[in-house]
């Protein structure tokens, strides 16, 4: 079926293909003039990539930019082709070939050019359309045979069908067949790349005979029969890389050799007639001898950079004679050289030295390198035997010093450092560093470092995290006028050697002194700071802010801070939590809105009075726990205009009337555990119309009597969020009392009942409770809730009562109730719920029958959740379950959790 | 073992409230007790409610997947045809405009596709289509206004994804990724005919960069398969005779080695 569709296809293709072909005759003879330009510009482009070297991937690119001149090869190598003559039919397929090839030649070019060469030998044996299309020269000037298993006959045969290969790859045991047959066959050959082979003298003969080769890299070979000289004579050969390989001797005369590598070869003699060349790698040659490393050297009088790692014979005199006959070297490696001491060596070009593990670097080899006064780069890593390091090169830039261990004085005038690297020097104990373009320095972890000098007027960024032996000293540093006047970040953690901080410094924006466990005193004199980490200092006892940028600070948990001065223009949050024993507080700060004084128990009226002049925009006061504060001191909140939220739980406070009469605007008021107050201290919230604004009031843990807490209920009817948890004198909350059922009250208190009932009777007539949050947990006293929908709870969302012990029937009728909570229940028994609106119900523990969760849940027709886990009676009834699951099935239960 | 935890909180609640009472030099160890009882009493409710609250996510989650499985073929369909008529109006309100505003005209270049589809398209898109362009330079402005520019190979919904694509792609050229991005879902929402046809009439046009693109997704697509599946997909005719093909295998036997067992053929 979709054979017969696609040759269908195919015959309407044969039909727009002859239309293509009118349609492209007449396109050529109508563009005439623009055709031309393209193929000059066709012209142009590959001549440029004749004299470039070309590698597969930009080959790939280019093909596409010489489209339209192929396409023009390809369609007259197609007119070329051979077909028989004489009968009709062969006159037809001849006329076939020829339109499908016109459709599609150049297409497939295209497409073929994303192939690499497995698959491209794959697409040409589809049909020999494509075939003739994927023998285009252009996708086969380089090619890569590495890991291939080509036969001489194959290779020969690629060899004869594509002249012009340019790059060619290979490895393995048959590769010197091959690559004789490349030389002798491939005349526009340029790159050759041998590799894992054994390649005999017969190559190296034939070599000069590869005039237009220009690189040559053999890896991992062994050279020659092993005892002759191997010589590698070319004239026009720029790139030689000679790595990993077995010779003996090697002699290399090419009079255009830029760059060449002998890494980690064995050969124990080298002879080099190369005048031109730049770039000498000879590391890791162990077998070289001194000898054959200066007669080298010394016989390339343009060479720029050298790379004698890991070459153990060399020593002083050996680079002695090298600058000499070196005048322009710039780059040295000269790293695991042990014999190398550079006490007497003048190498004044050079720009970068690598001294990686040299053991016979000492001080006094600095004295050479100070002679090297164009120097850039500096390694000195691993070099134990260096106990100091002192520089004068105005171009240095970039300094190693790594694994040191010996390494105990830094001193650098060096004013274009930019980068510097000091790490795992152990006994560092002194650095002075004068440097113009320094910027960052991070020098962590060095335990004896105890003086530091820094004359570097753009360092922004410092880092001296775990110094543990650093002193206050370090301190005027990076003081204004100490050296550092573009100081930003100064990170100075577990330097537990600083004992008083002072710090003043208009350009500090950031100070982390986090784990500095010694600190007593802290004085900061930023204008501009605006971030301090002060995470364990826990034995800070003084503290000046004055002035800081600091737009919020957290001093909690410095169990030890008695006296604290903040002046901040721009401080928003203040948090003292935990400051046990601060007794004078001087807080200046205008636009402070937040500030958390818990556990403050030292702080007195008089502070807390001047922190309300001096911050009259505080919105937030937390006061949980201070203890010293009385009338007075909440007295002076009245100079607060925006406080809306008040914390005074945990404190003595007897009588709540300052608060009353200074916070007429609060919004909520905390109370928690206030066990102290009258029966009578809140008689103005619900009597006086005190606090008018109050939306949330947590009495948790409170000893407020039952009628107080009826009251409130009833009459604060702006009140949104309620906490009750704890409350031993919380009985009842029966919000039905109002009509009849007048048990709970005795025949004595018969009058305040009577007026009570009115009150209550009154405000629910006038408006509805706006409460919408009811937290009763852990009241042991609860035995009824009876809310009935008279009661005006349209509001009311959440309502928790778990922990209630000894809570035994629960009536709720809130038509908007979502939540209900009533966990741990244990003595729960009647449970009735009309809330069409409850979707989470959670019953976990409840000493409740099933019949009763049936005929509870039997009208929430909106229930999502069920917890009745731990639920004794639950878990035995098998009919329950089948009604549960019944249940879900109908209403969408979607979450039922049993046990 | 649950009613014994939560008795003992509620013991430790009574505890608590109590040594408040007695003494006021433990007040810190019992805030620190209190804070505790509340800590463990809300982590509790935590725990409870976490369970729920990672069923109705996971519920939520298989709506909107259901959701999304349902309507996206039918959103397609009405997005397809709502373009193609887009398109249609768009054309034909720009035809007459076209005769009407002179501005219009030196900014607008007309195309008469193989159906008879006129479309108007920008300067710079026209331009894009290097067939099209010479044709412009090739005769006088005023004459190009004038006349639509007949394309006979070219169909009408060839030359509509041609031009999308190279608004799309002009917008998506700030970055690299996006416009990666692009491309692959400009590909991955062709059929192998809708491909076939766009790069003949992209070929004809000498529109670059859809071609380039087009022609890498073809590569893409037959790379590491077996013959017989290239040629199916092709729908082209196998021309060689046994002998010729195992020749051909022999010669080149070096790239079909090292090859997966699935692609070899």
């Amino acid at each position: 079926m979709e054979r017969n569709r696609r040759r269908s296809d195919g015959e309407s293709s044969s039909v727009s293909a002859e239309d293509t072909r009118r349609k492209r005759a007449r396109v050529y003879f109508d563009f005439d003039g623009p055709h031309c330009i393209v193929k000059c510009s066709n012209a142009g482009k590959s001549s440029a990539s004749v004299d470039e070297f070309v590698d597969y991937d930009n080959f790939q690119r280019s093909s596409l930019r010489s489209n339209d001149d192929d396409a023009l090869r390809s369609m007259s190598a197609g007119e070329e082709s051979n077909f028989d003559e004489g009968d009709d039919s062969d006159i037809s397929k001849v006329d076939d070939l020829e339109v499908k090839m016109d459709l599609t030649d150049d297409l497939l070019h295209m497409v073929f050019s994303f192939l690499d060469h497995p698959n491209l030998c794959k697409a040409a044996r589809v049909c020999k359309q494509w075939w003739t299309a994927s023998a285009h020269e252009v996708f086969w000037k380089s090619l890569n045979f590495e890991d291939r298993s080509i036969s001489v006959e194959q290779f020969e045969d690629i060899c004869r069908r594509y002249p012009n290969i340019m790059a060619i790859r290979m490895s393995g045991p048959a590769c010197n067949q091959l690559v004789m047959k490349a030389i002798s066959s491939l005349r526009n050959l340029e790159a050759l790349t041998l590799g894992r082979a054994h390649i005999m003298d017969n190559f190296f003969h034939a070599l000069a005979d590869c005039s237009m080769l220009k690189r040559l890299t053999i890896n991992d070979a062994i050279l020659g029969s092993g005892i002759q000289e191997i010589s590698v004579n070319h004239d026009r050969l720029c790139h030689l890389q000679l790595t990993k390989c077995r010779v003996m001797r090697i002699a290399v005369r090419c009079p255009q050799l830029e760059t060449m590598s002998l890494k980690r070869s064995n050969m124990a003699q080298t002879a080099l007639n190369c005048p031109l060349l730049q770039e000498l790698d000879i590391g890791s040659c162990h077998k070289l001898p001194d000898s054959a490393i200066r007669s080298a050297v010394t016989s390339c009088s343009q060479l720029v950079s050298l790379d004698m790692s890991n070459c153990s014979s060399v020593s002083d005199e050996t680079l002695r004679e090298i600058s000499m006959n070196c005048a322009n070297l710039s780059f040295l490696d000269a790293s695991y050289c042990p014999n190398l001491f550079l006490e007497t060596v003048r190498l004044p070009m050079l720009t970068v030295l690598k001294l990686h593990s040299c053991d016979g670097i000492t001080a006094a080899s600095m004295a050479a390198i100070s002679h090297s006064y164009m120097l850039e780069v500096l390694e000195l890593d691993n070099c134990s035997l260096l106990t100091s390091v002192s520089l004068d090169l105005p171009r240095l830039q970039n300094i190693r010093l790594v694994h040191c261990r010996k390494f105990a004085d830094l001193n650098l005038m060096t004013l274009t450092l930019s980068s510097i690297l000091v790490s795992n020097c152990p006994v560092l104990h002194r650095i002075n560093i004068t440097s113009n373009s320094l910027q960052k320095l991070t020098i962590p972890k060095q335990d004896s470092l105890t003086t530091l000098a820094l004359q570097c007027q753009s360092l922004q960024e410092v880092d001296l995290s775990e110094c543990e032996s650093l002193n206050n000293s370090v301190c005027n540093v990076f003081n204004d006028g100490g050296g550092c006047p573009m100081l930003k970040s100064l990170v100075l953690g577990n330097c537990e050697s600083l004992t008083s901080v002072q710090f003043i410094s208009t350009s500090l924006i950031s100070l982390s002194l986090g784990g500095c466990r010694a600190i007593t005193n802290l004085e900061l004199t930023c204008p501009n700071l605006e971030k301090v980490i002060l995470d364990g200092c826990d034995h800070l006892e003084r503290a000046s802010f004055c002035p800081v940028g600091l737009l919020s600070l957290n001093l909690g948990i410095c169990p030890k801070l008695n006296t604290l001065s903040i002046e901040a223009p721009f401080m928003v949050s203040l948090e003292l939590k935990g400051c046990g024993v601060l007794s004078e507080a001087f807080i200046n700060c205008p636009l402070l809105a937040s500030l958390d004084a818990s556990f403050c128990s030292q702080l007195t009226d008089g502070c807390l009075s001047a922190t309300t002049v001096s911050c009259p925009l505080i919105e937030s006061l937390i006061l949980m726990s201070c203890s010293s504060i009385g009338s007075e001191g909440l007295r002076s909140l009245y100079c607060l205009p925006n406080l809306t939220v008040l914390d005074l739980s945990y404190t003595f406070l007897v009588n709540m009337q300052p608060v009353f009469d200074s916070c007429l605007q609060l919004k909520v008021l905390k109370l928690q555990a206030c066990k102290y107050l009258t029966e009578t201290s809140l008689e103005p919230l619900y009597k006086g119309g005190a606090l008018p604004a109050l939306q949330e009031l947590d009495l948790s843990y409170g000893t407020l009597c039952q009628s107080a807490i009826d009251e409130l209920l009833a009459c604060c009817t702006n009140l949104t969020h309620v906490s009750l948890n704890g409350c031993v004198n919380m009985h009842d909350l029966n919000w039905g009392s109002s009509r009849g059922q007048s048990d709970n009250f005795p025949a004595v208190n018969t009058p305040s009942w009577a007026s009570s009932n009115e009150i209550i009777s009154e405000s629910s007539e006038h408006s509805a409770r706006l409460l919408q949050n009811l937290y009763c947990v852990g009241c042991p006293n609860i035995r009824k809730v009876v809310i009935p929908l008279r009661e005006n709870c349209f509001h009311l969302l959440f309502l928790n009562l778990s922990l209630s012990a000894n809570l035994k029937v629960v009536d709720v009728t809130c038509l908007n109730l979502c939540f209900l909570n009533l966990s741990n229940c244990s003595s729960l028994e009647i449970l009735k719920l009309e809330c069409p609106k409850l979707t989470s119900l959670f019953l976990q523990s409840c000493n409740i029958d099933d019949e009763a969760v049936e005929a509870a849940i039997s009208k929430c027709t909106m229930l999502e959740t069920l917890d009745v886990r731990f639920c004794p009676k639950v878990r035995e009834q098998t009919q329950f379950v089948i009604f549960l699951h019944h249940f879900a099935c109908c209403l969408g239960l979607l979450s039922i959790l049993t046990i | 073992m649950a009613k014994e935890s939560g008795s003992s909180k509620i013991e430790m609640l009574e505890i608590s409230n109590e040594a408040m009472a007695e003494a006021q030099s433990s007040k810190i160890e019992m805030l620190e007790i209190n804070n505790e009882a509340m800590a463990e009493a809300q982590s509790s409710k935590t725990v409870t409610m976490k369970p729920a609250e990672a069923e109705e996510s996971k519920t939520e989650t298989q709506k909107i997947t259901d959701e999304e499985s349902k309507n996206v073929p039918i959103a397609a369909t009405e997005e397809e045809s709502k373009k193609l008529s887009i398109t249609k109006v768009e054309e034909s309100k720009n035809a007459a405009t076209a005769t009407t505003e002179g501005e219009k005209e030196e900014a607008k270049v007309s195309l008469k596709t193989l159906d008879g589809v006129t479309f108007e398209v920008e300067a710079w898109i026209a331009k894009e289509m290097e067939t099209v362009q010479a044709y412009i330079d090739d005769t006088s402005a005023d004459t190009s206004a004038a006349i639509a520019i007949p394309l006979h190979n070219v169909a009408g919904r060839e030359l509509a994804r041609m031009v999308e694509y190279c608004k799309e792609h002009r917008r998506a050229s700030v970055s690299a990724g996006n416009l990666k991005e692009f491309e692959e879902r400009f590909a991955a929402a062709l059929n192998l005919y809708e491909m076939k046809d766009l790069i003949i009439a992209a070929n004809y046009l000498n529109t670059k960069k859809l071609l380039e693109s087009l022609s890498r997704c073809i590569a893409k697509a037959i790379k590491n398969k077996s013959v017989e599946f290239v040629r199916d997909y092709f729908g082209v005719t196998n021309d060689y005779t046994t002998e010729e093909e195992a020749q051909y295998r022999e010669t080149n036997a070096w790239a079909f080695r090292n090859v997966d067992e699935d692609s070899r053929n």
